[in-house]
């Protein structure tokens, strides 16, 4: 099969499943809340507006149905009302999911360079102390529940030594209002372009020049991080070690050595290099890790983005978020495992022909 | 792993004898209240301290045992059920039904799982309070299979060919006798090894949904929920919270040592690297 | 030379001190009047290469799957060792003038452009076909010929004092043997480096040696030129070897295998190690193990009948 035909394929099989959950889950909440007009309409309104709910929902008719509009308007921008923000669902997410993406990026970045470091370090020492080390630590932290360890951090670094922010993405008073790049558009008459980045805090910052705000943007996303990256810690570090105690007793490391090269340079040009294609297979994982893991991180430290949004949907009940923001999150885990599986056929020089 | 299996024991042992006879632990009643003692932290008659209404945190600890004993083992063992019968057929049959059980297993695969669960258990728990923890387990099921359903199949499909199934085979035995009898012994103890690990994941996973109000509701006493309960008087009565949540770890510590070392011992190829 | 099992790649790995971790080294490796054994391991890196390079059985395997030819063959183009430099240097600060300092893989720009041209010059002198097109290729898109081709062309560039060739022909056909045989012996006569040659293959040795080391568990039971081995020998298991073998100068004579096998270096027997098998063995060789006797003014055994 060719890398073209494979990679349509699997964007083929992707697409199926971001519109299989969306089906699942808009057919529980729809056997949950038959009718949920009322809700949608808002406390104080009358029985014409619950009418008219109903009908722009096409609420009285069977969930496939209403399911069929339902994709209709999520491919035309319509994504509907939160109830809880009384705010159309798609603003809210334009304005969250850039924080968390932010959040998520950093953390991956620190949590892949940190885990492959130490399991180069663990392969290199097998069996030695520092090697016992790293996996007492990665046991011991991956069996603790998220948001202990959430609030476990929380509590020494904010209150207890009070040297970290215990909550949101930045300190509100140097929140940026002027974007770095915001471009309208004369032919819809919106802003478009880089909504993005927009409200990415640390990155708009950087952009704008404001350095001030950068670092405080940076300040607050220590504890979220580091949570982010303490989650499922291991992973990677025992991936790492298992290939690199393989590259390194393979021949080609003998050879390389033979030739008379540095033990760093064998180290890290031969045996890692080897070891990191594997470990590609991981990335999308990783990353889905914490994106997933971001819903418990933004709650406990009230880092306002897609999990908080998502968490206090799920805590209110707030269905049109809820969809939403569980389609939001598959569908960038399932392009993150696209781009991994992508990656790594493009990556791996045996499976080019 | 001698570790984990220690720390299993002694937690079980503890479950089992909350389950007959908790008066042997404790000489509190989870659910007494007693206000002149409430918020006292722990000591050598409150050893896990007592909570706002006066309850002891080590008696409720106690009672939840049972319970939060067996929601991994509900969860993951509906999961290795489901998704060995489902894996062990498809890989032994082949053809169509095999390339159906593989779309829909890789369907669900590719679903963030804890996502999906949170979403399907606070949808389901909108409509009752009382089942939220039943939702909450529900939905882990509904997860949780299509892991071992590409495990299983993946193992049948290096045990189709082994000299012993053909020799049933040519015996004359049914097909469904052949996966029960010689394939489905060889692919258990894996499957065990891969079953402990995702029982401590499972738990953790579950102790998420407590967080957000999705776990059992009180007054039943239950890990998950005892620690959401007492978030809300951190940092000040930490004992609410830390006890429950310390035990909750002591159990995913020991389900994951158990099954790295069970790994370990079963698949070759990661042997040395735990 | 010697049967497989004999320790004949152990004794190459060891001296280039490429065994396992967990392995013990006793006894002098001697080179260039060092004591290789007590160099320590993270100076060792200085010998190898330009010191002494080795070439392996199975070219496959031996290169890495991820990179391209050109690029490991870079690495040895750009490995700058004190031994190439025409001294050995103790000190940290001895390293020779205008070789990269710092990191040994470190290709400068300048440099980059030369080794490129060095690394087709190689290739081309080891025959590889369009070697413009073959350093962008990986190991696995070359034949196994032309993988041993690569690894000879590294040794090239190494142009190492010594170069240590287990077995390289063992894996290819017969007529691609020759062909690699051909080359190795252009190497030596080109580039001037000494050559240990492991081999099961007499006739293999035949061709190539000068001199001739016959391994037997572990230990070398004799050593003398390759006149003298061939026409000449005189351990019984050295007897054996050419006994074993069909030669068109042997009309008469049977293929006589010996018997048995190698033992295994967990359990090997009392005295002599080769008295088991040995056709000629007296009362002495299960008890006292021989030393190594001097029989001629270069020419050593292992044996008590002389």
């Amino acid at each position: 099969m060719g890398l073209a035909a494979y990679i349509s394929r699997r964007i083929l099989f992707s697409f199926f499943v971001i519109l299989g959950e969306l089906a699942i889950v808009f057919y529980l909440t729809n056997i949950a809340a038959p009718n949920p007009a009322v809700i949608w309409a808002g406390p104080e309104s009358t029985q014409q507006q619950v009418q008219l709910v109903t009908e722009l929902y096409h609420l009285n008719s069977p969930w496939y149905i209403q399911f069929l509009y339902y994709l209709r308007n999520i491919f035309t921008g319509n994504w509907g009302t939160s109830p809880l923000y009384q705010r159309p669902v798609l603003s809210l997410i334009e304005q969250y999911l850039p924080v968390t993406l932010e959040l998520a990026i950093i953390s991956f970045v620190i949590k892949v360079l940190a885990e492959t470091l130490l399991g180069v370090v663990s392969a290199v020492r097998a069996g030695g102390l520092v090697d016992n080390a790293i996996k007492w630590f990665y046991t011991v932290t991956r069996s603790l529940p998220p948001f202990l360890l959430a609030l476990g951090l929380l509590l020494i670094f904010s209150y207890d030594l009070k040297v970290l922010p215990s909550s949101q993405p930045i300190n509100p008073l140097l929140a940026l209002n002027t974007p770095a790049f915001k471009v309208y558009d004369p032919f819809t008459g919106r802003y478009v372009g880089f909504w993005l980045i927009d409200n990415m805090p640390v990155l708009n910052a950087l952009l704008v020049g404001d350095w001030a705000a950068a670092k405080s943007g940076l300040v607050h996303a220590i504890l979220p991080a580091c949570t982010l990256i303490l989650f499922g810690f291991g992973g990677l570090v025992r991936l790492i070690k298992v290939s690199m105690l393989d590259a390194l007793q393979s021949d080609y490391v003998r050879t390389a050595r033979s030739k008379g090269l540095s033990e760093r340079a064998v180290v890290f040009g031969h045996a890692l290099r080897n070891s990191l294609l594997p470990a590609t297979t991981l990335m999308g994982l990783l990353f889905a890790q914490l994106v997933a893991g971001s819903l418990v991180v933004e709650t406990v430290f009230d880092y306002y983005g897609l999990g908080y949004y998502l968490g206090q949907s799920l805590l209110t009940f707030d269905t049109p978020s809820l969809i939403a923001g569980t389609v939001l999150i598959t569908t960038i885990i399932v392009l993150s495992n696209l781009a991994t599986d992508i990656a790594y056929g493009v990556l791996d020089p045996r499976t080019r022909v | 792993m001698l570790t984990g299996i220690a720390l299993l024991v002694v937690l079980y042992a503890g479950a089992l004898i909350a389950y007959v006879d908790p008066h042997l632990i404790t000489r509190y009643n989870p659910d007494a209240l007693d206000f002149a003692q409430a918020n006292s932290p722990p000591s050598l008659s409150h050893l896990f301290g007592t909570d706002i209404e006066g309850r002891d945190v080590f008696t409720r600890v106690v009672y939840a045992l049972p319970l939060d004993s067996l929601i991994p083992f509900a969860i993951v063992g509906f999961g290795v059920a489901v998704g060995l019968s489902l894996g062990t057929v498809a890989g032994y049959l082949g053809g169509a039904v095999e390339e159906i059980v593989l779309r829909v297993t890789d369907m669900f695969f590719a679903f963030p799982s804890i996502v999906l669960a949170l979403a399907i258990a606070s949808i389901l728990g909108a409509t009752s309070h009382g089942g939220r923890l039943y939702y909450s387990m529900v939905a882990l099921m509904i997860v949780s299979w299509p892991f071992y359903t590409r495990l299983a199949r993946a193992q049948v499909l290096v045990l189709r060919n082994a000299p012993y199934v053909k020799v049933a085979e040519a015996a004359g035995y049914g097909r469904f006798s052949v996966i029960r009898r010689h394939i489905v012994p060889h692919i258990l103890p894996l499957v065990t090894a891969y079953a402990s690990l995702d029982m401590g994941t499972t738990l953790l996973t579950y102790s998420v949904f407590a967080f957000f109000g999705l776990g059992a509701q009180p007054p039943t006493p239950e890990l998950g929920r005892m620690v959401y309960d007492g978030l809300n008087a951190l940092p000040g009565n930490w004992w609410w919270s830390l006890f429950p949540g310390i035990v909750l770890t002591l159990f995913a510590l020991g389900f994951s040592l158990v099954g790295e070392g069970l790994r370990d011992i079963l698949d070759p190829r990661l042997r040395g690297a735990a | 030379m010697g049967e497989s099992g004999s320790g004949k790649s152990t004794l190459g790995l060891a001296v280039m001190r490429l065994l396992p971790r967990e392995s013990t080294i006793t006894g002098t490796v001697s080179f260039m009047g060092k004591n290789l054994s007590e160099v320590p391991a993270r100076r060792m890196a200085q010998y190898r290469g330009t010191g002494i390079a080795m070439i392996f059985q199975e070219p496959l395997t031996c290169l890495n799957p991820v990179m391209t030819i050109g690029e490991q063959l870079m690495e040895a183009a750009s490995v700058t060792s004190g031994v190439r430099a025409g001294e050995l240097y103790s000190t940290q600060g001895a390293r020779p003038q205008g070789s990269p300092l710092g990191s040994r893989i470190g290709i400068s720009r300048s440099n980059g452009r030369i080794h490129s041209e060095r690394i087709v010059k190689a290739l081309e002198k080891v025959r590889v076909r369009d070697p413009d097109v073959a350093v962008n290729k990986y190991p696995h898109q070359l034949s196994g010929g032309e993988r041993q081709r690569v690894m000879i062309a590294m040794a090239y560039l190494l142009k190492p004092r010594l170069l240590i060739a287990d077995e390289p022909t063992t894996a290819l056909d017969v007529t691609t043997q020759a062909q690699i045989l051909r080359l190795l012996t252009e190497l030596r006569r080109d580039t001037g480096t000494s050559m240990v040659f492991i081999s099961h293959d007499l006739l293999v040795v035949g061709q190539l040696a000068d001199r001739v080391a016959v391994m037997y568990a572990g230990e070398i039971v004799e050593s003398s030129s390759i006149t003298n081995t061939f026409s000449n020998p005189l351990h019984p298991y050295t007897r054996g070897l050419f006994n074993s073998i069909p030669s068109k100068y042997k009309w008469e004579g049977r293929i006589e295998p010996i018997p048995g096998s190698v033992p295994t270096l967990s359990d090997l027997p009392p005295g002599c190690r080769f008295h088991p098998r040995c056709p000629s063995a007296m009362q002495i060789c299960s008890k006292d193990s021989p030393p190594l006797r001097k029989t001629g003014e270069r020419d050593f055994v292992r044996c008590h009948l002389y």
